[in-house]
């Protein structure tokens, strides 16, 4: 038989079979990854994002979708700059443009408002998963150099 | 003269025994592979049967076989699926038939490599055909969109196709060969 003859044809027979298998692969996981993200784009929390540069200057982005703080943040369209700590998540150094700054003590920090006013945000950006209606604001806070303790904002 | 007197009635009796046999022994090992999804080595026979005996014979026995394990089924019986997997069966008998018919074993013999690949990848190539219509026939049958239908098949399909692959590639040449051995003088046709 001339398939048997010629290796050539063998090898192309083979081929497709891997061809095959490889493009019904791709398609599953290609559907499978663009279902996951339908699906966690759905999942998106809608929340009231705000920034206020301690100045006076505050701006709110109501009705930002994020899974996490940091998420919402990129969708705001902020210019976020963080550093990794791993597992601990991202510490964010400047947004917009405004750097924290060590000689007059003021650190970016983020807060939640609550019933009974804001609250320090306890985790890294990265690692809070928003819930809907969620008011938040990133305040360019002064810290306490001795305590560390940050000023909430007003 | 009896009717046994008649080399044409032989023969007509021969063929029914060997649909009868090679039928019998796909249930029973698609029963006893039942558990297990996806695996069955009622493909390779029916493929077997069309290469040794011709591929009217090989349609013919994957036509019986899914007309009986389509019926009697512990899945269930659906006629519209049922039909459709009775058709693309046959399809492995059909193959295997021209292949046959094309290619002799005892002159292939000395390339038993190339051999056993052009086997696997026949065995991947239809099994790819059988679970494309078998799927296309699902979502028609149960309404639900072909190209759903068609991703949500493809990790049973890929585990159908490559064990499938792997059954042809090993076991098509044994068994072929006992066949051939066994029926010697007897397989002067192939329908």
């Amino acid at each position: 038989m001339a398939s048997l003859r010629n290796r050539w044809t063998l090898a192309a027979i083979c081929i497709l079979c891997w061809a095959i298998a490889a493009s019904l692969l791709l398609g599953y996981y290609y559907y499978q990854y663009t279902d996951l993200v339908s699906r966690l784009e759905r999942s998106k929390a809608i929340i009231n994002l705000g920034i206020d540069y301690g100045n006076g200057t505050r701006v709110w982005f109501n009705g930002t979708r994020g899974l996490t703080l940091y998420d919402a943040m990129l969708e705001a369209g902020w210019n976020v700059d963080a550093e990794s700590y791993g597992t601990m998540g991202l510490y964010v150094k400047a947004i917009n443009g405004v750097e924290q700054s060590i000689e007059q003590s003021r650190y970016w920090t983020w807060w939640m408002w609550t019933n009974l006013g804001w609250a320090h945000g306890g985790s890294a950006c990265d690692k809070y998963v928003l819930s809907n209606g969620e008011t938040i604001l990133w305040y360019y806070s002064y810290a306490d150099p001795k305590t560390f303790e940050m000023t909430p904002p007003p | 003269m009896n009717w046994m007197d008649n080399p044409s009635n032989m023969f007509q009796s021969k063929k029914a025994s060997l649909i009868a046999v090679t039928v019998a022994a796909c249930l029973g090992s698609n029963y006893v592979l039942i558990g297990v999804a996806n695996l069955k080595i009622m493909d390779l026979l029916v493929f077997v049967s069309g290469f040794v005996f011709g591929p009217l014979i090989g349609a013919s026995v994957g036509l019986l076989v899914w007309a009986v394990y389509g019926v009697l089924n512990p899945y269930g019986f659906v006629p519209q699926i049922w039909i459709a997997t009775m058709l693309s069966e046959s399809i492995y008998g059909v193959a295997g038939g021209l292949l046959g018919k094309s290619l002799s074993i005892v002159n292939a013999s000395g390339n038993r490599a190339g051999l056993s690949m052009l086997f696997g990848a026949m065995g991947f190539l239809l099994t790819f055909i059988y679970d494309l219509i078998t799927n296309i026939a699902f979502a028609l049958t149960f309404s639900v969109p072909i190209i759903a239908a068609l991703i949500a098949g493809i990790p049973f399909a890929i585990i159908h196709e490559a064990s499938n692959a792997a059954l042809f590639g090993i076991c098509s040449i044994p068994l072929i060969t006992v066949l051939e051995r066994s029926y010697r003088g007897m397989i002067t046709w192939r329908l």
